[in-house]
C-alpha cells in the first residue's frame, strides 16, 4: 500500500539584492521530482550537497512551500491544504534531523520534549503522559531514570535517540530522516541505523532516508533514488541501482565511495569539473558538462526519466531514450 | 628513515579546574615519504596531536610531557618542543605544513589566491615577489586549477570547496615540505570531490617526496590512502599496524568494533550491523584502566583496573591490549 506520493515537485528560490531586495536570481532547488513509497519501505535519497535532497524533505513536511506539484498521503492529497490545516496531517509525517544537538530545546527536560507533542495532537489522556514518555524512552533504548535530564546531559548518540524517540511520539505513518548519522561518531552510527531499521519493521514505518554515504542509503533502503541538481537521474529498487547501475553519474558516485579495504580494486570513473551552481544549471542534461561519456545530444535534449516498472533512468546513453526526450 | 618521532606526548587542558587529558602518551613515528593515517572519533585526540606536532597548542592546553623529534637530515634532530616561537615559524609552513578540513577559515578572504600561495615563498625561501608569484601560478596548474593565471588573481570566494581545498594544497606544498599534515581534508567534502582530492594529495605527496600524517575518521579514506596506521581512543594509540595488516587482521577489540560495525556498499544489507555497545566517554571522566573498558566485549576484570601497554606483538604490529 501507498503511504506518500510525489507527483512533480518544485522548489524555487529567489535570490534577493542585500539592500533593496531586488530579485537577482532564481535557484531551482528541487525540480520536477516524482516518487512513491509503499508502507513498512524506505526510499533512500541520495546525492551530492546541492542536490536538492533535504529540500525535497522538508517539502514534505511543508516547512517549505512548494512552487508546484503535488503530495499524497494515503490517497488523499495534501498540497493544497492550508498551512493551519496542515498541523492536524503533521502528526502523520515526522521528520529526523541530521543534528540532534540543534533540534532539542537545551532549557527542557526530556519528559518535557517528548509530553509536548503528546499535548499538542492529543495523542493519549493527560493522565498517561508519564507511561507514554517511559515506553517512548524504551523503544528507542533509553531507561526511565533519563526522563529529568537535560539534553546537554547526553552524549550525541544518546540525543538522535531522544529526537527518534520524539519523532514517534505522535505515532506517524512517515518519517523523514534527513542525515541521522552523519553528525554522529562512527561507532554510534550503527546503533542508529539499527535502532531505525528494528522500529521500521515494529512500527510498519515509511522512511525518505536522505543521505550522502552510499554505504548508509545501501543499508537501510528498498528503493534508492538518486539526485543531481535537484532532478532524480536514476531510481529503483536497491539490488538494481546497486548491482548495474546505468547512469554515469550513478557510476561515478559509486566508484568514488570509498571501500575500507586496502587491498579492493578500484575503478575510478573520473568527473570534470564540479557540481555546477543551482544558479546556472547547465542546458539539457544538467550533468553534461562533467559527464565521462557526454554525447552531442546530450547538451541540447533534457533526457526524461524513462524505464520498466520500478527501475527509471534519465541518460541519453540508455537505449531508446533519445527518441523520447523533448527539447529543452 | 626516521622523520619525525612524538615519544610520550601528553597535551593536557585545564577547563573549570579540571584536567583534561586530551592526548594521553601519545608514541608516533612518521619514516621520510610514508602516509600515516592516524584515525580516531570525536574526542580521541587525534587533532590535538597533529597541533601539539605544530606547536599550535594554547592556553587553556598545555603540553605537559614528551618530545617531538623532527630529523631534518641524517645530522640534524630538533626538538620541536624545545624551539623557540620564532625558530617554529621558521618551520610552520615550511618543512612541516598543514591542511585543515574547512579551506574557506584557512584562506584571507580578501587577498588573492595567487598572493597567498606567493607569500609562502617570499618568507620561507626569501624570494621576490614576481618570481613567488609566477611560481605560485605553475604550482596552482599543478593542483588541477584551469586557467590558473586569470584565476590566481581572484579572491577565494570565487572558487567551490574542492577548489580552495586545492588551493590549500599548492600553499602547503609550494615550500617542498618533509611533511605534511592533513587535518580531515576531505570531510567537508562530496564523494566525488572527495576522491579527486585524495587522488591529489597522493600524487603531490610522490612527486615532492613528502610524508602524510592523514588525520581521519574515515576508515573508507585510509583504506585509500595510509601505508601505516594507528588508531586512537581517548587520547591513547590502541593500535598500530601497517594498513593492509590492520584491516586483515586487526587485534585490538575497538579496531575489530570498528571495522565490523561500518556498513559496507559491497555487504549484504540485509544483515544487522554489528554495533560497539554505549558511547565515547567524555574527557573528563575517562574509564580508570583501558580506555576502552566500558564499551568492550571482551572486557575482564583486570581491563578495568590496570591500563594495558602499547606492545609490539608482531613486527611493526603494536596493540595495547590485554588479550595479548
Amino acid at each position: 500500500m501507498e503511504i506518500i506520493r510525489v507527483e512533480n515537485l518544485h522548489k524555487k528560490f529567489t535570490l534577493k539584492s542585500k539592500i533593496l531586495e531586488i530579485p537577482t536570481g532564481l535557484v531551482h532547488a528541487v525540480n520536477g521530482v516524482d516518487f512513491s513509497i509503499d508502507k513498512g519501505k524506505t526510499l533512500g535519497l541520495v546525492g551530492e550537497s546541492g542536490s536538492g535532497k533535504s529540500t525535497t524533505g522538508r517539502l514534505l513536511l511543508r516547512l517549505l512551500q512548494p512552487t508546484e506539484g503535488r503530495v499524497y498521503l494515503e490517497g488523499r492529497d495534501i498540497s493544497e491544504i492550508k498551512n493551519r490545516e496542515f498541523r492536524k496531517i503533521r502528526k502523520d509525517i515526522q521528520m529526523v534531523f541530521q543534528n540532534p544537538y540543534a533540534v532539542l530545546d537545551y532549557k527542557m527536560t526530556i519528559e518535557d520534549i517528548l509530553t509536548q507533542p503528546l499535548h499538542i495532537h492529543k495523542i493519549v489522556h493527560p493522565l498517561e503522559y508519564s507511561k507514554e514518555v517511559e515506553r517512548l524512552l524504551r523503544i528507542v533504548g533509553l531507561s526511565k531514570k533519563d526522563r529529568k535530564k537535560f539534553p546537554h546531559e547526553f552524549s550525541g548518540g544518546q540525543r538522535q535517540r531522544i529526537g527518534i524517540a520524539r519523532a514517534l511520539s505522535t505515532k506517524p505513518k512517515f518519517v523523514v530522516c534527513d542525515e541521522p548519522v552523519s553528525a554522529l561518531d562512527v561507532s554510534v552510527q550503527s546503533q542508529i541505523i539499527n535502532l531505525l531499521k528494528e522500529l521500521q519493521e515494529e512500527f510498519h514505518l515509511s522512511y525518505l532516508f536522505i543521505a550522502h554515504g552510499l554505504n548508509v542509503i545501501k543499508h537501510v533502503s528498498d528503493q534508492v533514488a538518486v539526485m543531481y541538481l535537484g532532478k532524480i537521474v536514476e531510481k529503483g529498487d536497491v539490488e538494481a541501482i546497486f548491482q548495474r547501475p546505468k547512469h554515469p553519474y550513478t557510476i561515478a558516485l559509486m566508484s568514488a565511495s570509498p571501500i575500507p579495504d586496502p587491498e579492493a580494486k578500484r575503478e575510478r570513473t573520473h568527473l570534470k569539473k564540479e557540481i555546477p551552481s543551482a544558479l546556472e544549471i547547465p542546458s539539457g542534461c544538467s550533468f553534461h558538462n562533467r559527464c565521462p561519456k557526454k554525447m552531442d545530444i546530450c547538451e541540447r535534449v533534457t533526457p526524461k526519466l524513462i524505464g520498466e516498472g520500478d527501475y527509471q533512468v534519465a541518460c541519453h546513453l540508455v537505449e531508446g531514450v533519445a527518441s523520447h526526450g523533448s527539447s529543452a | 628513515m626516521k622523520l619525525l618521532e612524538v615519544k610520550n606526548l601528553k597535551t593536557y587542558f585545564f577547563i573549570h579546574d579540571q584536567e583534561i587529558p586530551a592526548v594521553d602518551g601519545v608514541d608516533l613515528t612518521i619514516n621520510k615519504g610514508e602516509v600515516v593515517a592516524l584515525i580516531g572519533e570525536s574526542g580521541s585526540g587525534k587533532s590535538v596531536t597533529s597541533m601539539s606536532i605544530m606547536g599550535l597548542i594554547d592556553s587553556p592546553g598545555k603540553i605537559m610531557e614528551g618530545e617531538i623529534l623532527f630529523h631534518r637530515n641524517e645530522l640534524f634532530t630538533d626538538n620541536l618542543l624545545k624551539k623557540s616561537d620564532r625558530e617554529l615559524q621558521g618551520i610552520r609552513g615550511n618543512e612541516i605544513s598543514m591542511i585543515y578540513q574547512d579551506p574557506i577559515t584557512s584562506l584571507h578572504p580578501m587577498l588573492k589566491v595567487g598572493d597567498q600561495v606567493a607569500e609562502v615563498l617570499q618568507i620561507h625561501k626569501k624570494m621576490g615577489k614576481k618570481q613567488a608569484k609566477r611560481e605560485a601560478v605553475e604550482m596552482l596548474k599543478r593542483v588541477g586549477i584551469s586557467d590558473a593565471e586569470q584565476r590566481a588573481d581572484e579572491l577565494p570566494e570565487k572558487f567551490s570547496g574542492g577548489m580552495r581545498q586545492r588551493i590549500m594544497i599548492a600553499m602547503a606544498m609550494i615550500s617542498n615540505p618533509k611533511l605534511l599534515i592533513a587535518d580531515e581534508p576531505t570531510t567537508a567534502l562530496d564523494v566525488t570531490i572527495q576522491a579527486e582530492i585524495l587522488d591529489l594529495l597522493r600524487k603531490m605527496g610522490q612527486e615532492e617526496d613528502a610524508a602524510i600524517l592523514l588525520i581521519t575518521h574515515d576508515l573508507g579514506v585510509v583504506a585509500e590512502m595510509a601505508d601505516r596506521v594507528c588508531v586512537m581512543y581517548c587520547g591513547k594509540i590502541m593500535e598500530e599496524a601497517d594498513a593492509k595488516e590492520l584491516f586483515k587482521h586487526p587485534k585490538n577489540p575497538y579496531t575489530q568494533g570498528l571495522m565490523e560495525c561500518i556498513p559496507r556498499i559491497d555487504d549484504d544489507r540485509r544483515k544487522t550491523l554489528q554495533i560497539i555497545e554505549g558511547y565515547v566517554p567524555h574527557p573528563t571522566d575517562f574509564p580508570k584502566g583501558c580506555r576502552f573498558s566500558t564499551r568492550c566485549p571482551k572486557v575482564m576484570d583486570r581491563c578495568r583496573e590496570e591500563l594495558p601497554e602499547l606492545i609490539e606483538i608482531e613486527p611493526g604490529h603494536k596493540v595495547r591490549c590485554f588479550l595479548y
